[in-house]
């Protein structure tokens, strides 16, 4: 009798473990060691992280331009904006932390990941924006000001965690979200008929115009970014990768799609675990 | 001689006539329908306003499949104020040019159905 209790004890136990541990989907795993192989191959001189730097890690005058940058960060005054904003008590008393499961310094590692009862991608923006509407406070714009400033906090906190974002295996849905976010980001469009791919994986180190493309693996390790580009325009110079993606899709005169909807949600979760198992760096500057 | 002189200065004189009269003036050497109605506002109202819902219907196919391009909408805001300025024919022009990258938009939707890596 006891050697039963025990056996079904243990099997409790392993079987309870089975329904919580996620594992990821093989499928995704295989696009993730052929996408980071396809780079390792084509940059052997570059570690994982290396990627991380972008066009920086690709050329010495740009990495010297990049340190000197952020010896002096042009951003540091709005990431503490940031972090005094995500620490103001709503006025129902409650933090933005109450809305998140784990501590601050893990929640860039926790997204974008899928919710299986709604049946969608959740991204980290929304999720602070859900928070604040939750709490009975305004909505906030996504893409730049404020949102931006707090999530570069949880970005900077975050430095030196690794990502590890998960599609769980035998998850239909979440397996089409993330086949749904490869295929955006492999499909070329708009009027100069390039994909993302086309930039950010056949020719990252290339030149185009003046600038260098950046490789799309670890692209991901770094943002909200602070860009020379938009503080020149109206604003204070951060943006989301959500931001990002828009002005990309403008660049190759394809019409932007709302932040936050299913397109740039799933790609942003494609996006995100091809750099599984890269560190955050923290916010940086870029060009 | 004289008879054959003058019966083809005769035929000369007629033919020119005829080629007179055959020539309307008025015409326009453009020969576009769109060019033809210009002459007729009510006429170009008309075919503007369909030609406007057309290229219209195209961009919500377009976007329909996520694949619409970024100029079509400033297209049509120009055709607009082109219309409104009485160019016509700049209107209609880019009406046509929105209408041409709307389905262009859709065919690169179908094209790109099965896109994927290359390594």
């Amino acid at each position: 009798m006891k050697k039963l209790t025990t056996t079904m004890v243990v099997v409790a136990l392993l079987s309870s473990t089975t329904a919580f541990s996620v594992q990821q989907s093989s499928v995704v795993q295989a696009d993730i060691d052929a996408f980071q192989g396809y780079f390792k191959k084509r940059f052997p001189n570059l570690s994982l992280d290396d990627f991380s730097k972008g066009p920086y890690a690709m050329s010495e005058d740009k990495m010297l331009q990049f340190e000197a940058a952020m010896d002096m960060p042009p951003f540091e005054d709005h990431v503490d904006k940031g972090e005094k904003l995500w620490k103001t008590a709503f006025k129902n008393g409650k933090t933005y932390s109450s809305c998140f499961s784990g501590s601050d310094e893990t929640l860039r590692t926790q997204f974008p990941k899928w919710n299986a009862a709604k049946g969608k991608v959740d991204t980290l923006e929304q999720a602070i924006v859900d928070c604040r509407v939750k709490n009975g406070e305004k909505k906030i714009g996504t893409g730049k000001g404020k949102l931006a400033w707090m999530s570069a906090y949880l970005t900077t906190i975050a430095e030196g965690q690794k990502i590890n974002v998960i599609v769980p295996e035998g998850d239909a849905k979440a397996l089409a979200a993330y086949k749904d976010g490869k295929k955006f980001f492999y499909a070329k469009r708009g009027q100069l008929s390039l994909s993302c791919a086309n930039c950010h994986v056949d020719n990252p180190g290339m030149r185009i115009r003046g600038d260098t493309l950046s490789p799309a693996l670890g692209q991901i390790t770094h943002f909200p970014v602070w860009r020379g580009k938009w503080a020149r325009k109206k604003g204070d110079g951060f943006g989301t990768i959500q931001r990002r993606y828009g002005g990309c899709n403008k660049q190759v005169r394809a019409k932007p799609f709302k932040r936050h909807k299913s397109q740039y949600d799933n790609l942003e979760y494609f996006h995100t675990v091809m750099s599984n198992g890269m560190e955050i760096s923290g916010t940086e500057y870029r060009q | 001689m004289k008879k054959l002189l003058l019966t083809t200065l005769t035929v000369f004189a007629l033919s020119a006539q005829a080629d007179l009269i055959a020539v309307d003036h008025g015409h326009n050497w453009n020969s576009s329908p769109v060019a033809s109605v210009i002459a007729s506002p009510v006429a170009f109202e008309a075919t503007f306003k369909a030609a406007v819902k057309a290229a219209k219907k195209e961009q919500a196919k377009a976007r329909k499949v996520g694949f619409e391009w970024r100029d079509i909408g400033k297209f049509l805001k120009g055709a607009a104020k082109k219309h409104k300025a009485g160019d016509t024919k700049g209107a209609m022009k880019l009406v046509k040019k929105a209408k041409n990258q709307a389905m262009l938009g859709q065919q690169q939707a179908k094209d790109q159905a099965n896109a994927g890596p290359s390594f």
